[in-house]
């Protein structure tokens, strides 16, 4: 429960930073750290459950830091940690060549089920195309950046259980004037 | 057992945030085109926790852009001094020529009055962050509710149009900019007076689709608010034509525009605080609508 919403409230405290950052840096170029930790997440946090969950509130922190629909990247960051959970188990994503590679692939994927879901949901007015020349960059971008973020998710969840298990649950030793 | 009992668990779980997700989407998009789309009370303190930590990454990021924008800014001051001179002494001249044509015409007081009635009051603001996905333009602005400020209202620079407000909480607002794949404007050619519709294309340029037969478009002809599409007052710039393309189909066809406003350094903007029906009433004046500002006068003490 702690470790969750720790986890949530730094999601929440990065997705704000990327937000001022983004300001300076041309968008494209801004790795998509929503995708990232998504994916951290889902190679690390034990429980399935709590994965989903703090991939579910991170989507819904993006919607509100974009002009996205509410709802729509809380719908794809649950797809993104279920594909994410299902790859890990079958493939070798420990390492940084092939965690990198499937989170580019990831990212170019996401990226077409965003166009579609905003194409289906804005059908009066039209959607521009999503252009690979933006894409690329992006996608290569968010997967260099892939193994930093998920190797700082598993430091800081290691760091957690060792504060937790370091500290007794209760504290029994018996008070100075009875020893 | 009990991995069955968890594993049907984990499936409820997903199902139902995944209709969550879905029914919030279909609200959402019912609320923006309805023109209110006031945050959620689980939403809105999310927006209004950004602002002061966007804007404490943003001081040091700014202070040192504003340092030396400001030094480069004084390389060739006196040139520019001289030339801004020169342009001033003209601009005095029209604007003195302008004003006598208008006192003989007997226009300038109606206008004044005019201005005083419908002046559109504006708030400054500044922006604190941008949209953290890279397929969607959007800002965040520092003011909200609190401030006055509400969904639909039109956000302009001293450059031209940047977007309009989509989404508010109690201090902070949504802004969706020009450039987004969403957005949809009517436009005209302020030269030809073609009409047409201007479409953000995600990138740093916007379309404009106008009618082939008789559209009279060249490049750099300047492109402004039609103001019939009810959400943009009328002239309002929202850019320059850069290339027009040759092909298209016979009805319509395309051109490039390079949006008035540079939106990687745009700041602070105004927000336009009124909406829609007002901003009609306002510039249906323009249209020449004079016996109807008569008879206002006349009624008015």
């Amino acid at each position: 429960m702690k470790h969750g919403l720790v986890l949530l409230l730094i999601g929440t405290v990065v997705l704000m930073i990327e937000g001022a950052i983004a300001r300076v840096v041309p968008v494209r170029f801004v790795p998509d750290l929503g995708l990232l930790l998504v994916v951290a997440f889902a190679l690390s946090v034990r429980n399935p459950g709590t994965g989903v969950l703090l991939s579910a509130y991170l989507g819904f922190v993006t919607d509100v830091f974009s002009g996205a629909l509410l709802g729509q990247h809380v719908l794809l960051y649950i797809v993104m940690f279920g594909v994410s959970r299902f790859s890990g188990s079958r493939l070798n994503l420990r390492g940084p060549l092939p965690q990198s590679l499937f989170v580019a692939v990831l990212a170019v994927f996401q990226s077409g089920a965003l166009w579609a879901l905003t194409a289906f949901f804005v059908v009066s007015s039209g959607v521009g195309l999503v252009h690979p020349t933006d894409v690329l960059p992006y996608a290569l971008i968010t997967g260099l950046v892939a193994p930093f973020v998920s190797e700082g998710v598993v430091r800081l969840m290691a760091r957690m259980d060792d504060d937790e298990g370091s500290k007794p649950l209760m504290d029994l030793t018996p008070p100075q004037f009875l020893a | 057992m009990a991995e069955f009992h968890s594993r049907a668990r984990l499936t409820l779980l997903v199902v139902a945030l995944v209709g969550v997700a879905t029914v919030s989407m279909v609200v959402d998009r019912r609320a923006f085109r309805d023109g209110e789309r006031d945050l959620p009370v689980w939403a809105g303190p999310l927006l209004d926790a950004a602002v002061p930590i966007q804007k404490a990454v943003s001081w040091p990021i700014d202070s040192m852009r504003n340092a030396w924008s400001n030094y480069l800014a004084l390389v060739g001051v006196r040139a520019e001094n001289v030339q801004l001179r020169s342009e001033k002494a003209w601009l005095e001249e029209q604007n003195l020529q302008l004003r006598e044509a208008l006192v003989a015409g007997g226009r300038l007081e109606r206008i004044a009055a005019m201005r005083e009635a419908f002046e559109v009051p504006m708030l400054p603001t500044e922006l604190v962050g941008r949209d953290v996905s890279p397929w969607f333009q959007s800002v965040l602005l520092d003011r909200g509710r609190a401030d006055g400020v509400r969904s639909g209202m039109p956000v302009i620079s001293d450059d031209g149009l940047v977007g309009l407000v989509v989404a508010t909480s109690h201090t902070a607002a949504k802004t969706k900019l020009l450039l987004d794949r969403q957005t949809a404007i009517d436009g005209t050619v302020q030269r030809s007076r073609a009409r047409g519709i201007v479409r953000g294309q995600g990138s740093d340029e916007l379309q404009f689709e106008f009618v082939a037969r008789g559209g009279d478009v060249q490049v750099g002809d300047l492109v402004i608010t039609s103001g019939l599409g009810g959400v943009y007052p009328k002239g309002l710039l929202i850019g320059e034509v850069t290339r027009v393309s040759e092909l298209g189909s016979k009805l319509l066809r395309t051109a490039v525009l390079s949006p008035a406003v540079d939106f990687g350094r745009l700041e602070q903007a105004f927000v336009m605080l009124r909406r829609g029906p007002v901003m009609e009433l306002l510039y249906s004046i323009e249209t020449g609508d004079e016996d109807r500002v008569a008879a206002n006068e006349e009624q008015s003490p």
